[in-house]
């Protein structure tokens, strides 16, 4: 589709596309090490950081004389990179040591170290991928940050409920069509038709995931697609024929779901949802919704 | 992987095995997955994989037998970031090591006492003459 197409269709529901470089980010292992003991090292290795001010182990590179990728720090598992926003789902599930987790779509395993870090590596995490070739990946990551609490199965998460486990807490970090922020060439290969089929697969994981999910338990759906059919079209589809409700983020960052794409109302508890648009946030497009079993 | 943590270590680590890698045994974890059919592909803290003759350990491993044994060279930072990139270490660039036998396996630290892999020494005259890398953890990159 026209880059064209895509400013007219976003500047209908409040969006730009405006070009975005987000300086890279890294998470903090604090099971490994503290805040202040990294930041010294990088300090004497003269990498200069600064603290994301809505993350509270995440911060931004702002210079450094090489790759943050290959420090022996890095080698150790003592950060992870990972952008700023990707770090706001599991900020939201509010995971304690004790719960049973299961994380959806794991690899390469940003989300699924960062749940175990949250859980100080105690309680018990179920992470699924269902690409073998991203597999190493995620088992790599686990490794390098020395998770303990994890099992990893190789396990298409639209039949997650056939494990037969009730979860306590759900990552639903669902695949989708991404967005212009990360890649130069993305609207030349995205059309509308790609975004239902994407949001096909979403609704089936959540639908199953629900199954899978405790009365009371609490579900977090994100992606970073900047679409409606792949979002809010998918939170009105769970709100309409799942047993949840939609509850606030906490977030002040970003803007609520759009209540009325496509000339359409949705359910109303749309608008605890948060949307990210690069203009506004200055990161990727992003999306997020917690959803509260009943 | 027994074999490997003897070089170190007289005692034994409880460990479950999936394929060719070991992992620590966790029963919470074991019990949590017993009904599951599928079987996993990792559980738990990882120790290493067994990969054509060669032990990998893991740095959770590396970490865990630095604490038991006294077969560790602490080296300059240079020569730590040298040996992540997969050289071997100079002998001069030692700065404690312990009372060596040839032929024997020893953990190789930085200066803050993290440990980075594994190397083989031979050892002439009671003088290290040689220290060859055999796993650093610069495997990761390498991997990828």
């Amino acid at each position: 589709m026209e880059k064209d197409l895509f400013v007219e269709r976003y500047l209908k529901w409040g969006g730009k596309v405006v070009a975005i470089t987000e300086k890279p980010c890294f998470r903090i292992n604090t099971t490994l090490i503290t805040p202040e003991q990294l930041l010294k090292r990088f300090d004497n290795e003269d990498i200069a950081v600064r603290k994301v001010p809505y993350l509270d182990h995440g911060y931004e590179v702002l210079t450094s004389s090489f790759s943050i990728g290959s420090t022996i720090e890095y080698l150790l598992g003592y950060y992870y990179i990972q952008s700023a926003i990707a770090q706001l789902p599991v900020l939201i599930l509010q995971v304690n040591e004790n719960d049973l987790v299961l994380d959806c779509c794991a690899s390469p395993g940003g989300k699924t170290t960062q749940l175990a870090q949250y859980m100080n590596n105690n309680g018990q995490i179920i992470a699924l991928e269902k690409k073998r070739e991203r597999l190493s990946r995620l088992k790599n990551n686990l490794e390098r940050c020395q998770i303990a609490n994890t099992t990893v199965y190789h396990m298409d998460a639209r039949k997650n409920h056939e494990l037969g486990v009730c979860f306590d807490k759900i990552l639903v970090d669902a695949p989708c069509s991404g967005n212009y922020v990360t890649d130069k060439h993305w609207f030349s290969k995205r059309t509308p038709e790609d975004f239902v089929r994407m949001a096909t697969v979403q609704k089936a994981i959540i639908k199953s995931a629900i199954k899978s999910l405790r009365p009371g338990g609490t579900l977090v759906y994100s992606t970073c697609s900047l679409e409606p059919e792949e979002n809010e079209l998918v939170i009105d589809y769970a709100l309409r024929h799942l047993p949840v409700t939609c509850k606030s983020t906490g977030l002040q960052l970003g803007t609520q779901g759009l209540q009325q794409p496509f000339e359409r109302t949705l359910h109303p508890d749309i608008r605890h949802c948060r949307r990210f648009w690069p203009h506004q946030t200055t990161t990727q497009g992003f999306f997020i919704a917690k959803l509260v079993k009943k | 992987m027994k074999a490997f943590i003897s070089q170190f270590w007289n005692g034994e680590l409880a460990h479950i095995k999936i394929g060719n890698e070991y992992y620590k045994k966790n029963d919470a974890l074991t019990t949590l997955t017993r009904d599951i059919s599928k079987t996993p592909v990792s559980q738990g803290q990882y120790l290493g994989q067994q990969r054509k003759g060669l032990f990998y350990p893991s740095s959770y491993l590396l970490q865990f037998l630095a604490k038991k044994t006294t077969k560790k060279l602490i080296v300059t930072d240079k020569a730590a970031w040298l040996f992540v990139c997969g050289k071997d270490i100079r002998r001069r660039s030692v700065i404690e090591q312990y009372t060596p036998d040839d032929g024997d396996y020893v953990l190789i630290l930085n200066t803050k006492k993290e440990t980075l892999g594994y190397a083989r020494i031979t050892v002439k005259n009671k003088a290290i003459v040689r220290i060859t890398r055999l796993f650093d953890i610069g495997d990761y990159l390498r991997r990828e």
